[in-house]
């Protein structure tokens, strides 16, 4: 949870993140429900699996004061969330759901009725993970299409092996899980950075940051001087951009001497010349291994 | 593309053999005497990424190439096999008569389970998702197999790294993943995205199934019903941070493994303490899943241990038993001490170089 911090928040904070960790689903007052039907109407056996655990997650998991005392040992905001993953929701309500359909001796048609009415509930308050679409895999890797293609037109161009490239934010993602003799010139933090807005012109400006620099072209629009911008291609290795069909940063590049080198349905695929290209060679262990009795 | 489908199914089928026939030899070790199918496969996932641990950490920190690792894992696979046969040869042949008699005896039952788990798995497997983490977890079984090399590159960059990422050292799931995609040749993303998540999916149903048997019994109806509204709460309970959003999504990834397969499994472990609360097999259960659960997370390190004493507590006191809360500390010291070594990382107290000193890399 990125967005949600213990030291702003304080006591609330517990609150913000069951409601953040809910989203749109009211599972966890099901569960309550579900509790409280256990308590009432479900065995001993019942109560001693799920109330009496559900009480000690009460009084410490769901207690105000329980993430802000742990934060002061570990830094837990980011991943405090984990821990409603303790309470049995999936199993306790389909439990239950279960056990109520099977509650009294009703006819089979009646229990059919009951079924479907709990099922059409659960989906009613909860979230459809393919609330926005399901959208079907495109190939045997689960990837786009154009990430095999912009992988295979980036190889079929280079002189070297592992050559280097900066992508736009999915490719950039995406890429290396498909084919990871694709090297990138910024990792996944810097990126994020990118994303958030986070490099200032200060970081521009300065020496070195020579990826936050080609972030800030890439994702940030930042037509920076040529000369600081082929720097950074240089000082990283950068031979390949690729970049929307619709980036407004194609015309910047194109001034600043890349070549369109490949084309995919939506993608560009743009590249540099390198002053002083560094091949990219693998760490040779050899020497190690025969220092090594095992 | 249907060579690949038949190949992924295989796979599967593969995986949860490989877990059955681990279980298997930890049952006979153990001098269990009825085979139990589904426990065996349960017990023997969290055995297998136990055993795995042990060479992959060995060749990894002596900076040895991946194929030593596949080639040693190669090796183990047959002798585990070959032991467990030898040792459970008889327990099975009886065992598998059993199963076929129970299949079909309760053909509507097994026929409708399957059909449950069936649906889930071909709505996740055949579904596109764009997740964040996949750069780093995948990719990292990417980058070790293009470079025959175990966490020395970064996933995110492909670049050299100088020191091992002490978070993610000990969790040796994805390096598993590598190594049978060296194995078998297949791509990473198919192992992952493909195969492991189905094999998730069946072993999350298992788990259900456990618990299921344990509190209706032999209503094979209940249970069926509870399968299939578990199905439907995993697909509907979403937002970004449930569990069930990692089981359908991000279902290959260690984290989900922690949350859906390792907390029920624990509930289940605590419904059999709660039968019998001196039963040794059950606490060697707990520190199996414990164990094997630092493998697959290191999120697992502060959650297993938080989860074994939500349960433990509540049984203690029902039982008035400080053994039960004695024994349960003694099953999560692993994570603790993956916790506290994280802890110790992160302080800068101790690092693991990807070179030795001596060749002056750092």
């Amino acid at each position: 949870m990125q967005t949600l911090n213990v030291q702003e928040s304080g006591f609330l904070y517990i609150f913000k993140c069951i409601g953040l960790y809910s989203g749109g689903c009211l599972y966890l007052a099901l569960y309550i429900a579900a509790l409280i039907f256990l308590f009432k109407k479900g065995t001993k056996r019942d109560r001693e699996i799920f109330l009496y655990p559900s009480l000690v997650l009460l009084f410490t998991v769901f207690n105000p004061v329980f993430p802000v005392a742990i934060n002061s040992v570990f830094d837990i905001n980011k991943e405090y969330y984990r821990f409603i993953w303790i309470t049995p929701v999936v199993i306790l309500l389909s439990y239950t759901a279960s056990k109520i359909v099977f509650e009294n001796d009703y006819s089979k048609g009646k229990r059919t009725i009951i079924g479907a009415a709990i099922t059409c509930i659960l989906m009613g308050l909860g979230v459809s993970v393919y609330a926005k679409g399901y959208t079907p895999a495109a190939n045997i890797y689960k990837m786009p299409e154009e990430v095999l293609q912009v992988s295979e037109m980036i190889h079929n161009h280079a002189n070297v092996e592992y050559p280097r490239a900066l992508c736009d934010y999915n490719m950039n993602m995406e890429i290396r899980q498909y084919d990871a003799s694709i090297l990138l010139a910024a990792d996944r933090e810097q990126y994020m950075n990118a994303v958030a807005g986070q490099i200032s012109d200060e970081m521009i400006a300065s020496e070195g940051n020579y990826p936050e620099k080609l972030l800030a072209m890439l994702v940030m629009g930042k037509e920076l001087d040529f000369d600081v911008f082929k720097e950074a291609l240089d000082a990283t290795n950068t031979e390949y951009i690729v970049l929307d069909h619709y980036s407004r940063m194609i015309y910047y590049l194109e001034k600043a001497g890349l070549n369109k080198v490949g084309e995919t349905q939506t993608r560009v695929i743009m590249h540099y010349d390198l002053k002083d290209p560094k091949k990219f060679e693998l760490a040779d262990y050899s020497e190690v291994w025969k220092e090594q009795k095992f | 593309m249907t060579i690949q489908i038949v190949l992924s199914i295989v796979m599967i089928l593969v995986n949860i053999i490989l877990y059955f026939v681990f279980g298997s030899l930890v049952m006979a070790i153990n001098k269990e005497k009825p085979l139990r199918a589904t426990l065996s496969v349960l017990v023997g996932f969290f055995v297998y990424y136990c055993l795995f641990d042990i060479p992959c950490l060995i060749v990894m920190l002596h900076w040895r190439p991946l194929s030593v690792l596949s080639m040693t894992w190669a090796v183990i696979l047959v002798l585990v096999v070959v032991i467990s046969a030898v040792m459970s040869f008889t327990r099975w042949k009886s065992g598998f008569a059993s199963l076929t008699q129970y299949v079909r005896e309760n053909m509507a039952f097994c026929i409708t389970a399957v059909a449950i788990v069936a649906v889930q798995m071909i709505l996740i497997m055949h579904a596109y998702e764009f997740t964040l983490d996949a750069a780093y977890y995948v990719a990292n079984v990417t980058t070790s197999l293009r470079t025959n090399t175990m966490n020395i590159y970064d996933p995110f960059t492909g670049d050299w790294q100088n020191h091992f990422e002490t978070r993610y050292l000990f969790a040796t799931y994805t390096m598993n993943d590598a190594v049978m995609c060296q194995l078998t040749g297949i791509h990473p993303l198919l192992w992952t995205k493909t195969i492991m998540s189905g094999t998730a999916v069946i072993l999350t149903n298992i788990v259900y199934y456990k618990i299921g048997r344990k509190l209706f019994g032999n209503s094979n109806g209940k249970i069926l019903l509870m399968l299939f509204f578990a199905g439907v709460l995993n697909f509907f309970y979403i937002s970004t941070f449930t569990s069930s959003n990692f089981m359908t999504t991000r279902t290959y990834e260690g984290k989900s493994l922690v949350g859906n397969i390792v907390l029920p499994m624990i509930l289940y472990i605590f419904i059999c303490l709660g039968e019998d609360h001196k039963n040794r097999k059950y606490y060697l259960m707990l520190f199996l899943t414990c164990i094997g659960s630092t493998i697959l997370s290191s999120s697992s390190n502060m959650l297993v241990p938080a989860t074994v004493a939500v349960f433990a507590l509540p049984l203690a006191i029902r039982k008035k038993s400080i053994g039960v809360l004695v024994k349960s500390a003694l099953c999560v010291l692993p994570c603790l001490f993956m916790m506290v070594m994280y802890v110790l990382y992160v302080k800068g107290l101790f690092v693991f170089y990807t070179y030795p000193p001596l060749f002056g890399k750092h």
